[in-house]
């Protein structure tokens, strides 16, 4: 049995991921018999980064009571900032650990992503589980895309309202706008996307989702043709392309989106292409209309699960192995 | 309301101040606001780290989430500053105040001890001074702000208890209950030594944790030394449920700390109606016990403890009386969640 701390950064008042998937690591590792706690620190990410960085560093998570600290994981950055002779990193979010100035001072690290794993080691990437999978038994195809994201430039949202021009004027587009009030220029990018969408006559079409909890996007992701992944070169996958792996879901994504990329193959789990809005539509048109081809995709991209072994017991074998 | 609790961990453990912690989150989310605790871990020892670990909670942001109130709870967490911050104070770092050159403060020992101790006054003068507001546990709490920090506590919030409909009265058995965690400063060894004099046929069980296996020892080897075994009975950890009924059944309950903030255990036995015996240096426990009204104060002495036993044993109509006035207390120093929600919240 060995004492270990998972800690992560976060930002209160929000549903937040990092938080999640640090609880459920840590229930993971107790059920092995391990003594573990969880560390949330708050994190502001728009001011004061590097006295932020600094308080995290002077934290003592050594030893507590007594009890010394075998292993400390840390999740995600900034929270490889924390110190510990021993520690894990695991990146699981969407800033990419190599830029933070305490990268290299882990013991062992783990990336979520393909693209990250063959680029920062040599191993194969480690994905983040899901250890609640209601609400994601397969539905009946609800004549609809979903795109799940920011309003960040990175996010490519416009790739998918512009993809919906090519797309018969029977499929609908759904995009479930993550952080509205993350940073302070969302809601002008809202109102473009808009604007776009007024203009390409598409208002019919497209839905704006504002509710980014979990159940509404797991209704939307368990009806969906298919989930749009377009997130330019993300570090891990988010949950929403988790969850519709087990929704049976195809994913229609690009080669240039890191995580994703490395988890989608052309023609088995959905469709994989140059950053190009018109070979997009015509996968879209192609999987809307060819029921038995979108089955088949979903079935594939339920595989990927156990293919890659996306699982709880996986992750807390290769983070304490 | 978006309201943020803040407080220290020690990663692995859970006390008292945890138990606070979740039963204020657990409240204010019932009353409908949106509530986050952010935890910071905190050493305290070796005495050098106290400085980072101050100086982490000076450096974290909690205006991360933004935040409408921040409720404080204990140090260095309180020095985290918020335009609307409001203490709920537990207790300062007390070895570098009432505890500083005893053998309990270490501080005072250390090389830099008086530089750390001042510096902490400082900073427990401009930060606390700085919130919208100080409550203390326990009027001792706010006797050690006023002394140490000449900063006046806006009142006394005495913490409820989470679920005080577990708890419930009973017609009393054979025995008087010890219920805490084993540790010297709870001073259970004390209790062991009052059942040598006592001639009545009552018993003592003790239930609680321990912490302190050199403790548990001592405790085990004076009840086979004075050979109490059948008069004593260390339970070890019991059930909320099973602490519950066996208050219910006692005859009275023992607290006995040294110097306490606050002590549950007092709260618990008054919610079950049962007269409560302490020590008159118990500190935040002989504000609740008044003698002879809810219960019975005492030189910490063993005979003396025997002594009120036997009295309280004896003086079945007395003890009548002080099981309805012990009830009474809780009401009477507004013990109840509205009460503290509506003073840290308003």
């Amino acid at each position: 049995m060995m004492n270990l701390l998972v800690a992560t950064c976060y930002t209160p008042f929000r549903e937040d991921r990092n938080a999640r998937i640090a609880h459920e690591l840590n229930s993971e590792l107790i059920r092995r018999g391990h003594r573990s706690d969880v560390i949330l620190l708050p994190w502001n990410h728009h001011t004061d980064l590097a006295s932020q960085s600094l308080a995290l560093r002077l934290l003592d998570l050594t030893e507590s009571a007594g009890n010394v600290v075998d292993r400390l994981i840390t999740l995600g950055e900034p929270a490889i900032a924390l110190h510990h002779p021993f520690k894990i990193s695991w990146s699981i979010n969407n800033t990419r650990s190599h830029e933070n100035p305490f990268f290299g001072t882990a013991r062992k690290s783990f990336y979520a992503s393909l693209t990250d794993a063959k680029r920062f080691y040599s191993g194969k990437p480690l994905y983040p589980p899901l250890a609640n999978t209601a609400g994601l038994e397969p539905g009946p195809l609800g004549g609809f895309y979903l795109w799940v994201g920011t309003l960040a430039p990175s996010g490519r949202a416009t790739h998918a309202l512009e993809a919906m021009r090519f797309v018969h004027p029977s499929v609908k587009l759904t995009l479930i706008i993550n952080d509205l009030s993350i940073t302070p220029d969302s809601s002008t990018a809202l109102e473009g996307l808009r604007q776009r969408a007024r203009e390409w006559d598409l208002t019919d079409r497209v839905e704006f989702v504002l509710d980014s909890s979990r159940s509404t996007r797991r209704e939307f992701i368990r009806n969906c043709q298919g989930l749009l992944a377009l997130h330019y070169d993300q570090p891990a996958p988010e949950d929403a392309l988790i969850e519709a792996l087990y929704a049976h879901r195809p994913i229609l994504t690009f080669d240039d989106t890191g995580a994703p990329a490395g988890l989608i193959e052309n023609g088995y789990n959905g469709v994989k292409h140059p950053p190009d809005p018109r070979m997009l539509a015509w996968d879209m048109n192609r999987l809307a209309t060819d029921h038995n081809l979108n089955q088949q995709f979903g079935k594939g991209a339920f595989a990927t699960l156990a293919q890659h072994n996306i699982s709880w017991s996986k992750v807390a074998e290769q983070l304490l192995s | 309301m978006k309201i943020a609790i803040i407080n220290v961990q020690a990663p692995f453990l859970r006390g008292g101040a945890e138990v606070l912690a979740d039963s204020l989150y657990a409240k204010l989310v019932d009353c409908g606001h949106e509530v986050e605790q952010i935890n910071v871990p905190f050493k305290w020892y070796p005495e050098s780290s106290l400085l980072d670990g101050i100086m982490a909670c000076r450096l974290m942001r909690l205006d991360a989430g933004e935040p409408d109130l921040v409720i404080a709870l204990k140090f260095p967490a309180y020095l985290a500053s918020h335009p609307n911050k409001k203490v709920w104070l537990l207790h300062q770092f007390r070895q570098a105040y009432d505890l500083w050159g005893t053998p309990l403060g270490q501080l005072s020992n250390h090389a830099e001890g008086r530089t750390i101790r001042d510096l902490i006054t400082h900073l427990d003068k401009n930060h606390l001074g700085s919130a919208k507001a100080i409550y203390t546990i326990s009027r001792n709490v706010a006797n050690r702000l006023r002394q140490f920090n000449s900063l006046e506590a806006d009142g006394v919030l005495y913490p409820p208890l989470m679920n005080p409909e577990l708890y419930y009265s009973a017609p009393p058995l054979d025995y008087f209950y010890y219920p805490s965690r084993l540790n010297v400063s709870k001073r259970q060894h004390i209790a062991i030594e009052a059942m040598r004099f006592v001639r009545s046929p009552f018993r003592l069980l003790i239930a609680g944790n321990s912490d302190d296996p050199v403790y548990e020892n001592r405790l085990r080897h004076l009840i086979h030394h004075w050979g109490l075994q059948h008069k004593v009975k260390l339970l070890g950890r019991v059930s909320e449920k099973d602490k519950a009924r066996q208050i219910a059944e006692a005859v009275g309950v023992l607290f006995l700390p040294f110097d306490e903030d606050y002590g549950y255990v007092t709260v618990e036995a008054f919610q079950s109606s049962k007269p409560v015996i302490t020590f008159n240096d118990g500190g935040g426990t002989i504000e609740l016990v008044e003698d002879r009204r809810n219960g019975r104060i005492v030189e910490p002495d063993a005979k003396a403890l025997a002594e009120v036993m036997e009295w309280m044993w004896t003086h079945r109509e007395k003890n009548q009386e002080m099981r309805h006035e012990a009830r009474a207390t809780i009401s009477r120093l507004g013990i109840d969640w509205p009460h503290v929600l509506e003073r840290l919240v308003s």
